[in-house]
């Protein structure tokens, strides 16, 4: 091997296998973890855009929950009635 | 060859980017390493990390290892400007390189040429490690490491000078 050569292989040294298996994990690791927070930021940020449109809405919005409640009074009140049920008459053929 | 990788992961594909950092991850942290960066892995780390949050930017897919190594160059010179962080995983390091030089370089060379590489200023280390060590041209260093050609050119000459000197070898 002449000194250019043993030159180049001291310089173009890399890292063992073994290691280089854990590095990739540990950046797709943080990787992900960067991920996760730009979703979580997204998340939070839209969350807080919906709550101050619907606090700036929220004159309206009572008014139509004041006008829809009586008229909804009687569907809910069905529909908890067919839920009621559901869940009994399942929990009896789970018994038997 | 990295152009379908990148398009991948900058659609979101984070299997794609695991294959560019298993592509890239050994050069560039023997890049670091050899560059004399304590916090080495670190500071790859870090880079890789940037370059999938701003992958966006990348102008030419083509050019991702360029630009890769130029998000890892910045970084060090932060790093080094803020100095401070713990070389946690320079140890393990220090013990593999040793096993790896003895298959190829002699211990004694391997011990000179370390200390004669650690003499070196940081910009001319950098680029004899990429033009020599990695096969870089001296166009495509020159663009990562900010300096000018002419800079990159008689800085890899000197190197491979006062490194060859090292071994005997007087040219």
């Amino acid at each position: 091997m002449s000194p250019d050569d043993r030159l180049m292989a001291f310089l173009g040294e890399a890292p063992a296998r073994h290691d280089s298996d854990l590095f990739v994990a540990e950046v797709m690791e943080a990787v992900e973890r960067r991920a996760f927070l730009d979703r979580l930021a997204m998340g939070a940020s839209a969350a807080l855009a919906a709550s101050v449109v619907l606090w700036a809405c929220s004159p309206v919005l009572n008014l139509a929950v004041d006008a829809l409640a009586p008229v909804l009074f009687p569907v809910a009140g069905m529909l908890v009635l067919a839920t009621a049920a559901a869940v009994l008459g399942d929990r009896l053929l789970t018994q038997k | 060859m990295d152009g379908p990788l990148v398009r991948a992961a900058r659609g979101g594909s984070q299997a794609a980017f695991a294959r560019l950092v298993a592509l890239h991850e050994k050069p560039l942290r023997g890049f670091l390493r050899k560059s004399g960066w304590v916090d080495a892995d670190d500071i790859a780390q870090d880079a890789f990390v940037a370059a999938w949050i701003s992958l966006g930017r990348l102008r030419a897919d083509e050019g991702f290892r360029a630009w890769l190594y130029g998000i890892a160059w910045r970084k060090a010179q932060d790093q080094r400007r803020a100095s401070s962080r713990l070389a946690r995983r320079d140890e393990t390091w220090r013990d593999q390189e040793a096993l790896e030089a003895s298959r190829e370089v002699g211990h004694e060379d391997r011990l000179a040429l370390q200390a004669a590489l650690a003499t070196l200023p940081e910009d001319q280390r950098a680029c004899v490690t990429l033009c020599l060590g990695q096969g870089w041209s001296h166009p495509e260093a020159a663009e990562v490491l900010g300096l000018p050609l002419g800079t990159v050119k008689s800085h890899v000459a000197r190197g491979r000078e006062r490194l060859l000197a090292v071994l005997g070898d007087p040219s």
